[in-house]
């Protein structure tokens, strides 16, 4: 059969690869990355970003960052401000948990308690109960663990991460979500609280026993920046400080890093010859490291430079309790002694015998009010500024900084297992105990008014009061 | 009725019309095997669909019980074996085309009812099944709409989305960078074959033929998906043309008469719908979107966190146990809205279940960070419509 001449039979070829050359062009600028080395789904792999998702602010109250209450990092431990009261009586029990918390151990890395209730957690959620002891709301989780650590608190919000990547802030009273971050890394710790900012710690490279630190915005979850390849700190506590962007924590080897946060770098570090015992505090422009054979350092946190060092003569596992306004120090020894601290001259004004193991025992300071203050013949130079800890074995003392008394001693109905938390007109503390399989919780609450007590508050038993190194 | 008479005539009188007719009945027998697992219309009256098309202010489910559903479809799905069988054994051509017409209304009218059986394989399929049953010259027509299609195709894929090959990724035993190449070859295969497939050449139309085959056959196996076969059966009818030309050129040495040739206007009218409706902005002509091929949706990538707040309890649930959307629709916000609120209807009676908190957030792979598209913690609130994402009320 004869075909008729079809006049465009010569450009079939031609067109056919032209359009094949135009449509690699066109698969090369719709992918650059296919030629590189790297395909794009493991470029976007190793180049997710983190974000924050705020609930549609219209059905929420939004919270302005200054509404948020400053609470210290762990071991950097201020304190705050309130009038002391007299005896100690049971008010409340926080009994008769729920099931699920069972396996939860007296380590109080799994609850926390404060003047707004308690907070207890496990590995798939967690339960808020009042300051009344009943149960407000609990949060479970199926998604994916939560990270170890406590969950964080502040008066109105709770934070905690999940490992597989979700930072979340929800509010305290309602358990209602305000944001979540979603890092997309695996994470190692639940979040540590700053006056404005969380930190946290994200899984780096376990070959180098190193993390990753991520710093976020504490009102919104706005990511502030991170590091890479921060070593993984003793105890996983680090040090903030928050107006020149610096932390500080110890390494698994004893060195001090000091780390701004600004330039993303370490500022200094110190391969300290002595084994350091506690987490570092970072109190004014001070840091402050005990070691394991009893010494205290007071460093400048900018540069480095040692300011002053003091022999305790005894082995600390603690890190130092700071009262910066007036100056001084709290820190106990592993044979009991609790040493007070002048932190501007860097010498001890005087150490008393606890009678009991004070090492897992936070001291917490507190301001009487000014009427106290006088009647119980406080110094001036104390401000009216009173600590307190343990001082036997199911005791627990109000002391006076300057002078060395004991204010008040109260007998409690067993071991001491939390600080006080301090209330308007009085204080509560919790203790945690094991009933059978159960754990159960108690809480002390005092509200009576100092005022009535005056007669009370007693010369204090100092030992080697006061006692010059 | 003429152009009814007319339109019979040429389908009795072309062979390869008539192995297209059945070709397309049996790509009705697949559909509605594909559709019987993720429509809710096959869930009756009580279901509600997943995503509307964008044309319809409303959409609800249907008014027909479940039982009168099934019978309808079942009757359907009976045409379709009835047409298939008669196309292919070349009688009763009228009652064929009957049972196919009836046969493709009701598909059609199950598409336009839910937009979550949106495919471009299925656009195809309607756009051909309304050329042959309704319009003249529908060799030519069926011819260049193919073509077009693979070439349309190809342009939706000229993205970093298919181009990174996440579509193949845990399909292929092969390194990302393989897939990537996958992906470029794939585009590079549609945007040049189609114009083997309509050459005259018979050598040519075989190797445009043969590569588009193997490639929707290939698709199929690795990407699981059942419209690439309906689309591999309508690549066959290239072959039947071929030799029903072939055959034609030879009647024609010795044949004398002309044969009546019918209307060349509407082919290129058609075929201009079909590429305008690819290019058109969205609020032009909106029932075209039915025509309009889509990229691939898997490449998307979405996360839907959602906590069910009850009395004194917040819980984290695990979206893989509570939302079921099909792959193509996963990551579609209106969907996943839909979805949900029909999460709050069916625990709304649930003693101390009071809201939802929701956030659904979506990326492409060139993108390193999620966008929240959505948010609430009154997500089940009446008043939460979520019209900035096209939510419908349901």
């Amino acid at each position: 059969m004869i075909q008729p001449y079809n006049p465009l039979r010569p450009l079939f070829y031609p067109m056919i690869l032209l359009i094949l050359f135009g449509s690699i062009y066109w698969i090369y600028q719709s992918n650059p990355a296919l030629m590189d080395q790297l395909s794009l789904i493991e470029k976007q792999r190793t180049s997710t970003k983190a974000d924050t998702y705020n609930v549609s602010t219209g059905n929420l109250d939004p919270e302005p960052a200054d509404r948020f209450q400053a609470t210290a990092l762990s071991g950097s431990n201020y304190g705050n401000s309130s009038s002391l009261s007299g005896d100690i009586r049971i008010e409340h029990r926080f009994d008769d948990l729920s099931e699920q918390l069972n396996e939860l151990s007296t380590n109080n890395s799994n609850w926390i308690a404060d003047d707004q209730g308690l907070v207890l957690r496990n590995e798939t959620g967690f339960q808020v109960y009042d300051s009344e002891g009943k149960l407000k709301w609990k949060f479970l989780i199926e998604e994916s663990p939560i990270a170890d650590g406590p969950i964080a608190s502040t008066s109105q919000f709770l934070y905690f991460s999940t490992k597989a990547g979700d930072l979340i802030c929800l509010y305290r009273d309602s358990g209602r979500i305000a944001w979540i971050q979603r890092l997309g890394e695996a994470i190692a710790t639940n979040p540590l609280v700053g006056p404005k900012s969380l930190i946290l710690f994200v899984e780096g490279d376990p070959s180098k026993n190193q993390l990753g630190l991520r710093i976020f915005d504490k009102a919104n979850g706005n990511d502030l920046g991170k590091l890479n390849k921060v070593p993984n700190p003793t105890g996983g506590t680090v040090a903030f400080h928050e107006a020149k962007n610096l932390l500080a924590l110890i390494n698994t080897e004893g060195k001090i890093i000091v780390f701004d946060l600004n330039k993303k770098e370490a500022l200094w570090s110190y391969d300290f010859p002595n084994q350091i015992s506690a987490s570092p505090v970072i109190a004014g422009d001070r840091l402050y490291i005990s070691s394991a054979e009893g010494q205290l350092f007071a460093m400048d946190v900018s540069s480095g430079r040692q300011l002053w060092d003091y022999d305790l003569k005894g082995p600390i596992a603690q890190a130092l309790t700071v009262m910066p306004q007036i100056q001084i120090g709290i820190i106990a020894d592993k044979d009991n002694y609790l040493h007070v601290m002048d932190l501007q001259a860097g010498k001890r004004k005087w150490r008393y015998n606890l009678k009991t193991n004070a090492k897992n025992y936070r001291f917490v300071a507190a301001r009487m009010t000014d009427s106290a203050s006088s009647r119980l013949n406080m110094s001036a130079e104390s401000k009216g500024w009173a600590f307190w800890g343990p001082c036997g074995d199911n005791k627990i003392c109000a002391f006076e900084p300057f002078k060395g008394f004991i204010l008040r001693q109260i007998e409690l109905p067993g071991p001491i297992s939390d600080w006080p938390h301090f209330l308007d007109k009085g204080f509560e503390m919790v203790q945690s105990y094991l009933d059978g399989k159960n754990l159960k919780f108690r809480k002390f609450i005092e509200k009576r008014k100092f005022d009535k007590i005056k007669q009370e508050a007693s010369q204090a038993p100092v030992d080697n009061a006061p006692t010059e190194n | 009725m003429s152009w009814l008479k007319r339109s019979l005539w040429e389908i009795d009188r072309s062979s390869s019309l008539r192995v297209l007719g059945g070709l397309l009945a049996l790509g009705q027998i697949l559909t509605y095997v594909y559709w019987q697992k993720s429509s809710f219309l096959f869930a009756g009256s009580e279901a509600q669909p997943l995503l509307c098309w964008n044309f319809q202010s409303q959409c609800s489910g249907t008014f027909l019980s479940a039982g009168t559903l099934s019978t309808i479809f079942t009757s359907q799905l009976i045409l379709s074996i009835a047409a298939a069988l008669l196309f292919f054994s070349g009688r009763l051509i009228s009652w064929a085309w009957v049972a196919l017409m009836i046969s493709w209304f009701v598909q059609t009218s199950v598409y336009f009812m839910d937009a979550s059986l949106r495919s471009n394989a299925y656009a195809l399929v309607f756009l051909i099944g309304f050329y042959l049953l309704f319009l003249p010259n529908k060799i030519r027509m069926t011819q260049y709409t193919v073509f077009a299609y693979f070439i349309l195709d190809a342009l939706t894929k000229l993205n970093p989305d298919w181009l990174s090959g996440i579509g193949f990724l845990g399909q292929i035993a092969a390194p990302e960078k393989g897939l990537e190449w996958l992906a470029a070859f794939s585009v590079i295969i549609q945007m040049v074959m189609p114009f083997f497939l309509i050459s005259r050449d018979g050598q040519r139309m075989g190797y445009g033929f043969a590569a588009l085959f193997i490639y929707q056959v290939g698709i199929f196996f690795i990407l699981k998906d059942p419209s690439s076969l309906s689309i591999a059966a309508i690549l066959l009818f290239f072959i039947f043309k071929y030799f029903e030309t072939k055959r034609l050129e030879l009647e024609s040495l010795y044949q004398s008469y002309e044969h009546p040739e019918p209307s060349n206007i509407w082919w290129p009218v058609v075929l201009l719908i079909f590429i305008a409706a690819q290019f058109r902005p969205p609020e032009v002509l909106p029932y075209l979107e039915v025509l309009r091929l889509e990229k691939l949706q898997s490449s998307e990538e979405c996360q839907t966190l959602f906590f069910s707040q009850g009395d004194a309890k917040i819980e984290w649930l695990s979206t893989e146990k509570v939302l079921h959307l099909p792959q193509n629709i996963k990551c579609n916000p209106q969907a996943n809205f839909n979805a949900l609120k029909q999460v709050c209807a069916k625990n709304k009676n649930d003693n101390g279940f009071r809201n939802l908190t929701v956030f659904f957030l979506t990326r492409a792979i060139s993108e390193t960070s999620y966008r929240l598209r959505f948010s609430s913690d009154r997500f089940c609130d009446s008043s939460y419509t979520g019209s900035h994402i096209g939510g419908l009320s349901l």
